[in-house]
């Protein structure tokens, strides 16, 4: 033993352990350097950029305290400079240290039971979507009644108008009137309806550019209604489209509504949908005509406006008939642009839902006993995502020798015929070091939303338990803390005796 | 031994025939298995260093499909060109696949055999002794450790070892350019001989001067690099992958002939402690305490060159050879048992007689090591070619507790004996030196 004390005296030993250290260094930084390079980056493979964060600290701090042990070699073999604490004995200098390492480790233990316990929880949510079917119609087909199986009384559901399926969805989609300009010869540009792969009727158009750059073309299709339609103070213009994207920006697509005032005079609304976002109004030169420039229009989006309104906020009169509906799409004559419409309907009433203006393609409500009651539009298949409960919620804490580990569980039984139902966990928070076991198997998810249908054997299954880890790295610091508690109290204990021994001692002398 | 020193051929002849009754049916299950596949997907084109599909890596008839894949070689190019050559003559031939594994180990034999010559050569420039020249080349040769890494598992260490005897022997000669050549081809068959590079540049710029050391260093690492470089560049192989190959061998976990398998029992006993043993063993100053041991090695070498009475003594290379071997042993964090094959010779040679020395000899050696080995993988298990239940019986008892608890737990304590042998033979030298001084 003593032997070995000597020999770590050994200022050889010394510059031996620091040259390994520095070496090692060395290796790290051309590694590094070296695989910056193409053809080398094979050289990763000595670096370490592999390291935990703790693990970079500790070696980072070992590596500056090898300098610093370096430079005061130096000074003391050379210049004989030399630093001691030589005041303290045996014994105080050994619980100096043993109370510097137990704070050490204390602190360090410490900040990590409070980083695990504040981790944000998962708080995963099991998300059931799936298609209805109207149980009831009322009010000559413009109102519609769905009862939502799957999800309790006051809980939230989400509809997708994108994905349901109406009924008349449109006023008008005959061909009428076709205009157009910079388009490509050969009937490439078009205006039809379409069925969707989910069974939806839909109108499709299509504008094929000419190819010329800088010039503004178009399709237009306008239809005279054989029947006008009178605009009272309810008669809406609902509106669900998607607008492709062009490659420069250009691509737009409206609707253009023709109107008879009470002194016949023509009159024109138009709502013009970009592709890139803009807010925007303009009035023809004879102020008959108003143009509503809105975007951006890539998704799904859902517009409905009250005729009435927007017609007296235009021209500040009232509108009595409405005699003919245009749609155009087009974009500068270098784009192939398409546009659909799910829903483009002049309807007496605006769509709700329980009562409540729809202001978006998926609006959210709240469950009540009467289900979904369904006014302005007929829905035929309604597409609904509802939150189920779990039945079962855990939380618990378990500390490893190396680390605590946090376990959220979570218990779902999955509603009757399930398997026809699309279904998806939604995380609140998970990070990278975030483990996920579903029905006891683990899952890869580095997003916060995953489908369960991808785990086909488990989304046949009735149950679904889940259960999230996350895992705080202790690096043994709570034992060692605790394992230093004894002889550092020991040692405080000897300490304060042979001090207080020392002080009777004065005292006795003084006496 | 000693009675018998005049029927040395017969003898060598015995130590071959109970290598070729043993060679053609054994094997170790997984690095056998490996040179195997190496040698058959090669000889049909593929590189050496690229990633075989997985549906293909058990080929029928060939090996023992107890693995449904394996990995790659980690060794420049050399050993995968010679699986492959071989897999080509057998393929050529109407034999048995127990021809291919013939031919697998005959190098490795071939080795013990070129190894035990130079074994004999360097004692007797050593000793001057014939007798004691016959008796190391005999104890070396018959002994059951080295034929059982060559003949029964197939590794094939004793090649690059021969390698590396002959250089130290011309190095003897005064030889420098003849030595790093053999030195260079020890490094291109298996990197290992590369720490005794350092040994021979100090040896070298003592007795020589510091030019002809320079021609050695240069020597030893072109050949290496030249004979890597030329099949990548015939063959069209990745560079990249031949250098990740290589270089994944510096960051091993602890495990095999070391107390470093340690970890191993520690991760057995409580599985959940893996996440810390991982971060330990990629620890900057853990992955590469090898460089420590090895700084160690050559500077213990160096101190005993300066304070040695005869600056150009034949056997101080060997000593240094020794030095940097167990200071490399000692400090790897992986050490595989066939690595043991590199003591054998510089213990052997410097001992001073059979039964005479009472220091800690060559036979306490491989004794722990060949203990070991048949803890770390049960003799029967070497038998895998003949019936994979062997394997699979092996298997079994190596992962289901309490037999894999008590497996690692005499594992670790078989190899700690080895590393304190080691530290034995170290402090011996040490105090030797000390004693000379």
């Amino acid at each position: 033993m003593k032997k070995v004390l000597n020999l770590l005296r050994d200022k050889k030993v010394h510059y031996v352990v620091i040259v390994w250290v520095l070496l090692i260094k060395v290796v790290e930084i051309i590694a590094e350097l070296l695989a910056n390079i193409e053809l080398l980056h094979f050289f990763e493979l000595l670096g370490f950029g592999y390291l935990s964060t703790t693990s970079r600290i500790v070696w980072d701090a070992l590596v500056a305290i090898t300098i610093i042990w370096l430079v005061y070699r130096l000074a003391k073999d050379t210049f004989q400079i030399s630093l001691g604490i030589r005041q303290l004995s045996k014994r105080a200098l050994l619980t100096t240290i043993l109370l510097l390492v137990w704070t050490a480790s204390s602190v360090t233990a410490v900040l990590q039971f409070a980083q695990a316990l504040s981790l944000p929880p998962a708080s995963p949510q099991l998300e059931i979507s799936r298609y209805y079917a109207p149980c009831n119609t009322a009010n000559g087909g413009l109102a519609t009644y769905f009862t939502i199986n799957d999800a309790e009384q006051g809980a939230n559901v989400t509809l997708d108008l994108s994905k349901s399926v109406f009924s008349n969805a449109f006023s008008s989609y005959e061909i009428g009137e076709i205009s157009m300009f910079g388009v490509k010869d050969g009937g490439l540009s078009y205006f039809s309806l379409k069925d969707s792969q989910m069974g939806q009727k839909m109108i499709e158009m299509k504008f094929f550019g000419n190819g010329t750059d800088g010039l503004d073309g178009w399709f237009a299709n306008k239809i005279q209604l054989e029947e006008p339609l009178k605009v009272n103070e309810n008669t809406t213009l609902i509106l669900l489209l998607k607008l492709e994207p062009s490659s420069d920006n250009t691509a737009w697509t409206y609707i253009k509504l023709d109107f008879l005032s009470a002194d016949n005079e023509k009159y024109s609304l138009v709502w013009k949908f970009h592709d890139t976002p803009i807010n925007s109004m303009l009035y023809s030169t004879d102020k008959k005509m108003k143009m509503y420039l809105l975007g951006s229009s890539v998704e799904w989006t859902f517009f409905q406006f009250n005729l009435q309104n927007v017609f007296y906020t235009s021209f500040s009169i009232h509108p009595k008939i409405l005699t003919c509906i245009e749609y155009g799409v087009g974009a500068e004559a270098d784009n192939i642009v398409t546009v659909h419409f799910l829903l483009a309907k002049i309807s007496d009433c605006p769509l709700k839902v329980n009562g409540e203006l729809v202001e978006s393609v998926k609006p959210t409500l709240k469950l009540d006993d009467s289900g979904i009651l369904f006014e302005g539009a007929n829905v035929s298949r309604l597409y609904a995502t509802s939150t189920l409960k779990p039945c079962k919620k855990e939380k618990h804490f378990q500390l490893f020798l190396t680390k605590i580990s946090r376990f959220e569980k979570y218990e779902w039984s999955l509603p009757e015929h399930h398997q026809e139902v699309e279904k998806q966990i939604r995380f609140n928070s998970i990070n990278n070091s975030t483990r996920i076991f579903l029905n006891g198997r683990e899952v890869i998810s580095k997003t916060r939303v995953f489908e369960l249908s991808a785990y086909e054997p488990l989304a046949l299954q009735d149950e679904v338990t889940l259960t999230v880890v996350n895992e705080v790295d202790t690096y043994l610091m709570p034992i060692i803390s605790i394992l230093l508690i004894p002889p550092l109290a020991l040692c405080l204990w000897k300490t304060f005796k042979s001090k207080e021994k020392m002080e009777s001692a004065y005292a006795a002398f003084y006496f | 031994m000693h009675k018998h020193l005049d029927k040395f051929w017969t003898l060598i002849l015995l130590g071959l025939i109970v290598r070729l009754a043993l060679c053609f049916w054994t094997g170790h299950p997984w690095d056998f298995e490996v040179f195997i596949r190496v040698g058959y997907y090669v000889a049909k084109g593929s590189s050496l260093f690229g990633i075989y599909p997985a549906e293909s890596y058990y080929n029928e008839g060939l090996g023992q499909p107890i693995f449904p894949y394996v990995t790659g070689l980690g060794y420049l190019p050399a050993w995968g060109l010679y699986t492959a050559l071989t897999y080509k003559i057998y393929s050529l031939l109407p034999v048995s696949p127990f021809f291919y594994y013939f031919l697998l180990k005959l190098a490795p034999m071939l080795g013990d055999l070129a190894s035990t010559q130079l074994i004999y050569s360097l004692t007797r420039i050593v000793t001057g002794k014939v007798e004691k020249a016959r008796l190391n080349a005999l104890t070396f040769f018959l002994c059951p450790f080295i034929i059982l890494v060559s003949a029964v598992w197939g590794m094939f260490d004793s090649i690059p070892l021969a390698f590396t005897l002959a250089s130290a022997l011309l190095l003897l000669l005064d030889k420098p350019f003849l030595s790093g050549l053999c030195l260079g081809m020890g490094i291109y068959i298996k990197v290992v001989p590369i720490i005794y590079l350092p040994i021979h540049m100090l040896y070298l710029s003592s007795k020589r001067d510091v030019r002809e050391a320079l021609i050695h260093l240069l020597t030893a690492l072109l050949v290496p690099f030249i004979l890597t470089m030329v099949p990548l560049v015939y063959f069209g192989w990745e560079t990249s992958k031949a250098a990740i190959t290589i270089f994944s061998q510096t960051q091993r976990t602890g495990e095999v002939l070391t107390y470093w398998n340690l970890s191993a029992l520690l991760n057995d006993l409580f599985p959940f402690s893996s996440g810390m043993l991982n971060e330990v063993f990629s620890f900057p100053l853990v992955r590469y305490f090898w460089v420590l041991g090895l700084i160690v090695g050559y500077l213990l070498y160096h101190k005993l060159q300066k304070s040695s009475s005869e600056p150009q003594s034949l056997s101080l290379p060997l000593k240094g050879h020794l030095l940097a071997t167990i200071g490399f042993l000692l400090t790897r964090t992986f050490i595989p048992e066939q690595f043991v094959l590199y003591l054998a010779p510089l213990i052997i040679v410097q001992a001073k007689g059979w039964r005479s020395e009472k220091s800690l000899g060559w036979m306490h050696v491989w004794v722990s090591a060949l203990t070991f080995t048949f803890i770390n993988l049960y003799p029967f298990a070497f038998a895998y070619l003949i019936n994979p239940e062997f394997w699979r019986t092996f298997s079994y008892l190596a992962s289901t507790k309490p037999y894999s608890s008590v497996r690692y737990f005499a594992r670790f304590i078989t190899a700690l004996l080895f590393d304190l042998l080691l530290v034995k033979i170290l402090c011996g030298m040490v105090r030797s030196r000390e004693e000379s001084a």
